[in-house]
């Protein structure tokens, strides 16, 4: 390796990312907004659904029923009372509400006598973790009710309680967990993205000739394109670093040096993987739509970022451990939110590294100083 | 007005030959419209399924094994007992567990006097199962306890549920359908904008100025052959995939959902003309779509409900076609509505994306 070759290629691609001055400034433009808006605004939690009741009772229990559903004001949202279940079908049809519960006739009457009823949850499944919810929440209502007039019945108090607690996110925030996730998708998508286009751009111009014609070897051409790629999304690593640390003040409670290391290795991952893309496709769209579509989605849906890891089927499984990523993120989640220690991290920063060297090391072996 | 129309049958047949032999694009056409739908489809499912946990059992009696073994499969796997404070913590740290059961001495002794105390410690890193975990173990401790006090006389108030248009609550439908929507969104985007890039990058477009055709006609043909194979794209992993494959109950009329399709193809390639007026090269166009994706796809609610968004981004949420897309295509393939039901989304992305193909188009011409 000519370090010196290298180096001029370094201050070539910078060089000309000086020249194009918006593609220098979306380069680092895309990271904040991603990490602003996904930080900001993805919520998976359920609040504030909207919800009809049609009571056919109108007693003092089923009142009390529906003051404690439209009590909770973080989770639901009281419509309104409809006449009957046809109208909540079509309530629910055009999405203005997205579930509607029903008492029945003699609901207070057959309570008090000692008979169980039924009151009927009618949910949209349509979005099933928020069909699941819902019904969660409703259930946890009626239940804490049938309790409440539990003890009221036995002058005594709850037989069990159950206390949860939270660990690592006591109060459990989201913002906190997306944020911090945000930052391993970026981290895997725009070094990805930048890296691919870089050969394949020289390759739609022509100019690649002068490398094959130079006595430039193939380690260097790709270790120049790498460290650039590497430079500029370690900027970007700091910028969103620093977003999720004082905007959203996530706290940091692990190891910075194991962190900003392992961090560092990740956009090496994701730089190597750009650039192996690009040697392979021979266009700069095929390059980006392959990047885009390797990075951003498997990140998304298999990291254990939104997703939870535990439910994937075998498949699912098998294709998250594919996925640097879902390594990273392992790394992240206990250097943010754990302190987990060195030797626990070790493995997935092996995994890490193991990437890295598939990718660079197919990089090297398959780009050809001439074509085919 | 026939020159215009012969022309433009030659140029958009030119741009599928073209998309045809770029192997690379093409592979990953097939790949997102096939494998990455069928993977998101089955391999994820936001539910509470094989969640691991240990029991700290400082009892060890029958009732105290007896609650902790209401915790089955297939939501909950029992990994074991563990004895000691330390562990627990290092288990939650090592991902071994998402929670760990507390049940502390002599709780069958205050159970039974009605005062037990149970001690739950969940993994909050983890979003969707730390919230089902809670959820559901609240459940259990309720039916335990109905179980196990006497109740008669006592009228209890049983929920009911019913799901509409998905009765048995499977992420299948909707992971499949939506991450198909999501990918059509992506492709929209890309595509028509790489592909006039290419030609001003290349410099091709200088020869189109001393040709008979006009500029105008040309960007025009590259969006509609785009528009084109996404469709076909569209309709083929709707067949062949979503029911096929999947074997996922899609309801609606197919014709009109490619026709509700098309309005979005629209409203999306305007998008993308505007990002290809803007951009010089492939590096601007490539940040420049992910800076438009990324607000789009979160203001169409179909990870975030709209509802639950601060009121700010509510309005905010229909500038986004997508969100009327979502909604329509839901309403077509899940709850089986014909377009008349869905006018109003249908209207909206009509408006939308009139205004915006016809800008995208305006400043594309403007600046070719």
């Amino acid at each position: 390796m000519n370090f010196k070759k290298v180096k001029t290629i370094v201050i070539k691609e910078f060089k000309e990312m000086l020249k194009d001055k918006i593609g220098a400034l979306v380069i680092f433009l895309v990271p904040i907004s991603t990490m602003l808006i996904f930080g900001y605004g993805m919520r998976l939690d359920v609040d504030k659904i909207p919800f009809v009741i049609v009571d056919r009772d109108h007693s003092t229990l089923s009142r009390e029923l529906v003051y404690k559903l439209s009590a909770t004001k973080e989770y639901f949202k009281f419509v309104g009372e409809v006449p009957s279940e046809k109208v909540i079908d079509r309530m629910i049809l055009k999405d203005k509400a997205r579930f509607g519960v029903v008492i029945p006739e003699n609901f207070e009457r057959d309570i008090k006598s000692g008979k169980n009823r039924k009151i009927l949850v009618l949910i949209d499944g349509t979005f099933p973790y928020r069909g699941e919810m819902a019904k969660s929440y409703v259930v946890a209502v009626v239940n804490q009710l049938n309790l409440e007039r539990l003890e009221k019945f036995h002058k005594g108090s709850v037989p069990v309680e159950l206390k949860t607690r939270y660990w690592f996110n006591e109060s459990l925030k989201q913002e906190y967990l997306m944020a911090a996730g945000t930052m391993a998708v970026v981290l895997f998508m725009s070094p990805a993205i930048v890296a691919s286009l870089l050969i394949a751009k020289e390759r739609e111009r022509g100019s690649i000739y002068n490398i094959y014609t130079s006595s430039i070897t193939a380690m260097d051409y790709l270790s120049g394109k790498l460290l650039y790629t590497f430079f500029i999304s370690c900027i970007n690593f700091l910028i969103i670093f620093f977003l999720a640390l004082y905007l959203f003040k996530v706290p940091f409670k692990g190891d910075l040096a194991v962190f900003v290391f392992s961090s560092f290795l990740f956009i090496l991952v994701s730089a190597a993987f750009g650039l192996f893309l690009s040697t392979f496709l021979k266009t700069q769209v095929s390059a980006f739509v392959g990047s885009i579509i390797l990075t951003i989605v498997p990140s998304i849906l298999y990291s254990g970022y939104m997703t939870p890891i535990s439910a994937m089927n075998r498949s699912g499984l098998l294709m998250a451990h594919m996925i640097p990523t879902f390594y990273y993120m392992k790394i992240l989640k206990g250097c943010f939110f754990k302190n987990t220690g060195f030797v626990v991290l070790l493995p997935y920063i092996s995994a890490l590294t193991g990437f890295f060297l598939l990718f660079f090391g197919l990089n090297v072996k398959f780009f050809k100083k001439r074509e085919k | 007005m026939r020159d215009f129309f012969e022309r433009f049958k030659i140029l958009v047949w030119k741009e599928l030959i073209q998309f045809v032999r770029s192997k690379g694009l093409l592979i990953f056409a097939i790949y997102a419209f096939t494998l990455d739908i069928y993977f998101a489809a089955t391999g994820i499912s936001l539910t509470l399924k094989n969640a691991k946990f240990y029991v700290q059992d400082m009892d060890m009696t029958s009732v105290s094994r007896e609650y902790a073994y209401k915790f089955q499969k297939p939501y909950f796997n029992f990994q074991g007992y563990i004895l000691d404070d330390k562990q627990i913590e290092k288990l939650l740290i090592d991902d071994k567990a998402i929670a760990v059961l507390r049940i502390p001495d002599g709780f069958e002794r205050d159970f039974k006097h009605g005062e037990g105390e149970l001690g739950m410690i969940i993994n909050g890193a983890e979003i969707v199962s730390s919230y089902l975990f809670s959820a559901y173990a609240a459940q259990i401790t309720y039916n335990f306890i109905m179980e196990h006090f006497p109740i008669k006389g006592i009228g209890l108030i049983e929920p009911e549920r019913r799901l509409y248009f998905n009765q048995n609550a499977s992420s299948k439908d909707f992971m499949g359908i939506s991450e198909l929507l999501t990918i059509v969104t992506l492709f929209l985007l890309i595509l028509p904008s790489s592909a006039i890039i290419r030609e001003k990058e290349r410099g091709n477009i200088e020869m189109l100025v001393v040709s008979p055709v006009r500029n105008y006609t040309f960007m025009l043909a590259k969006v509609v052959s785009m528009s084109i194979v996404i469709l076909l794209c569209t309709v083929f992993s709707i067949l062949f995939i979503l029911k096929g494959v999947l074997g996922i109950h899609v309801k609606g009329n197919l014709l009109e959902f490619s026709f509700f399709t098309l309005i979005f193809v629209f409203a999306a390639s305007g998008l993308s003309m505007f990002i290809a007026a803007i951009s010089k090269n492939m590096l601007q166009v490539s940040q420049l779509s992910i800076l438009v994706l990324v607000p789009i796809l979160y203001l169409s609610g179909s990870w975030t409900p709209i509802e639950a968004m601060p009121k700010l981004l509510q309005y905010l949420s229909y500038l986004s076609p997508l969100k009327y897309y979502i909604d329509g295509a839901f309403g077509i393939l899940i709850k089986g509505l014909s377009l008349k039901y869905i006018w109003k989304d249908f209207l909206g992305l009509l408006v939308l994306g009139f205004a915006v193909f016809s800008a995208g188009s305006y400043f594309l011409s403007r600046r070719v």
